[in-house]
């Protein structure tokens, strides 16, 4: 029972941060329609940008160093769709060309994290040590800190969309984007919103997994494939559904891991993908349409 | 006398479009089309499907681009301005299709449409205006717009119009998809709002629709925009 319990814990607190990283990949599809496959590669520039500032160059403490590549991520964001999407959106076959162009553009940064950092894996100290027992389950605290802080910045989007102007603007954006125009909506103001969002979770995951999962610049793959499994099942464009996703199948995952072996962890996901959409070919909360 | 005469007509004129041309795709929709719209007027463009009536309302909003011509709103020059501008200047568009917001409650889609600043300071007083319009969308403030009929996804549309604070509304046949009743309780209210003071611009595709209500119309065929006098109309269609 107690060892159910653990791994039971395990899969939620892994199932957050999974949240964070998926969320921000389902918010711009949301609102744009573009899936953005350098999401994985955007997860990994944090964990660098953030490693070099604690590990590797100044060593600044990690607030300070997240402190700092907050901002960055931020305009990554806002010049990726200015520079590369802005300009294809409205062309011909835009969601197959976008898709194309962010593919690029993940191996734009990959080769740059290379080039600039070397090809092998780093990592940065957790911000805690030591470990929690309450009834004879165990957790290090560094897990349940990560835990606490994917769900406060779920929530803060959550409040952000469900609460303030801009939020609402963007979802208005994603549900009719010419009833998003009619009001006064600026589209693109928007867009360029989502992807600074986007850009700063998957980033901020980076960050957090470091100590964990370690900073490669190939490394950003696994979280992107996850996102992306964990998007479909929820439903592209439902932050809602990634958010209920990202806790199904990280438990799915937890428990696989412990009985069956963790490379069998995928193709549990991969199966439940496919029982799911051929259930709800939309996925759980779907937006998606053709 | 030139000058003088010329002063009044700029006072009284709130819309002025002159000679626009637009296309769909590669089709050459709009040609060299002309009209004026008067403060306080209520004026109708009449036609069939299909022959440019929403392209020349989308072209005057900002909703679809204007390859050649002039668009006047308010005296400045709006032809290269896109729909978020206009919205702020007052020049309001009302979808055919509705285009609410689905997901989102009646009230959150009537809030979004007070969303630029000079809108968002009369939001109180025309949140109780669309309300006292249609006490129908108080009660279902927190339903789904997804969730509504044909004819309170229409009030909502033009609830929202509302709420952009505007000082011309464009409408794009609000009778399409409404049942007939419907539709004359929905054309009556238009009227209403323009004896209050509203100028407005409304498409459909029959006249019989605005029997009564209208100051003056145009007949739109082919992309060819014409001014009519409602008697002629008559005939005509």
């Amino acid at each position: 029972m107690t060892q159910i319990l653990e791994i039971l814990i395990s899969g939620i607190t892994q199932g957050a941060v999974y949240c964070v990283v998926a969320v921000g990949l389902s918010l711009v599809y949301g609102a744009s329609r573009i899936l953005n496959f350098a999401h994985g590669s955007l997860y990994s520039l944090g964990g660098f940008l953030a490693w070099y500032l604690v590990a590797d160059g100044p060593g600044l403490p990690l607030w300070l160093a997240v402190l700092l590549v907050l901002p960055v991520l931020a305009l990554t964001g806002i010049g990726i769709e200015r520079a590369i999407i802005r300009p294809l959106r409205g062309s011909e076959n835009w969601k197959i060309n976008t898709i194309m162009v962010t593919l690029g553009l993940a191996f734009i940064i990959e080769n740059g994290l290379q080039l600039v950092f070397g090809p092998g894996t780093r990592t940065i100290a957790p911000f805690v040590e030591g470990t929690l027992s309450v009834g004879g389950i165990t957790i290090t605290w560094y897990k349940l800190s990560i835990f606490v802080i994917s769900l406060a910045l779920v929530g803060a989007l959550e409040f952000f969309l469900s609460s303030t102007r801009y939020g609402q603007a963007v979802r208005a954006v994603s549900q009719d984007m010419q009833g998003a125009n009619q009001v006064g909506i600026n589209v693109n103001q928007i867009f360029g919103l989502t992807f600074a969002l986007s850009v700063v979770l998957t980033g901020i995951a980076g960050i957090l997994l470091a100590p964990v999962f370690l900073v490669s610049p190939l490394g950003g793959w696994g979280p992107f494939l996850k996102a992306f499994v964990i998007v479909v099942l929820g439903g592209l464009g439902s932050t809602k559904g990634a958010f209920v996703a990202a806790f199904i199948l990280a438990v799915l995952e937890a428990f696989v891991i412990f009985y069956i072996g963790p490379s069998w962890a995928m193709p549990a996901w991969l199966l439940m993908l496919i029982i799911v959409l051929m259930i709800r070919p939309k996925g759980l909360f779907g937006v998606w349409e053709n | 006398m030139t000058m003088w005469s010329r002063s009044i007509w700029e006072r009284n004129t709130m819309l002025e479009v002159e000679g626009i041309n637009a296309l769909y795709g590669d089709f050459h929709v709009l040609h060299d089309a002309s009209l004026s719209v008067n403060k306080g007027e209520l004026v109708a463009v009449v036609g069939a499907n299909g022959h440019g009536k929403s392209t020349l309302l989308k072209a005057i909003c900002g909703l679809t681009p204007v390859k050649s011509g002039v668009i006047r709103f308010g005296g400045g020059d709006t032809a290269g301005l896109k729909a978020p501008q206009l919205v702020g200047q007052g020049l309001v568009y009302v979808a055919e299709d509705r285009r609410l917001f689905p997901d989102m409650t009646v009230l959150e889609n009537l809030l979004l449409g007070a969303y630029l600043p000079a809108a968002r300071a009369a939001e109180k007083h025309n949140l109780n205006r669309v309300f006292s319009l249609y006490p129908r969308l108080a009660e279902r403030r927190n339903q789904l717009c997804r969730s509504l009929s044909g004819g309170e996804a229409q009030m909502v549309a033009l609830g929202r119009g509302l709420m952009s604070d505007p000082t011309l509304l464009a409408i794009d046949e609000p009778s399409l998809g409404l049942a007939p009743n419907l539709t004359e309780t929905m054309l009556q209210t238009v009227s209403q709002l323009n004896k209050d003071g509203l100028t407005v611009l409304i498409v459909e595709q029959s006249l019989a629709l605005l029997n009564g209500m209208i100051d003056r119309v145009y007949s739109i065929e082919e992309g060819v925009l014409r001014e009519t006098d409602t008697d002629n109309m008559q005939e005509v269609l």
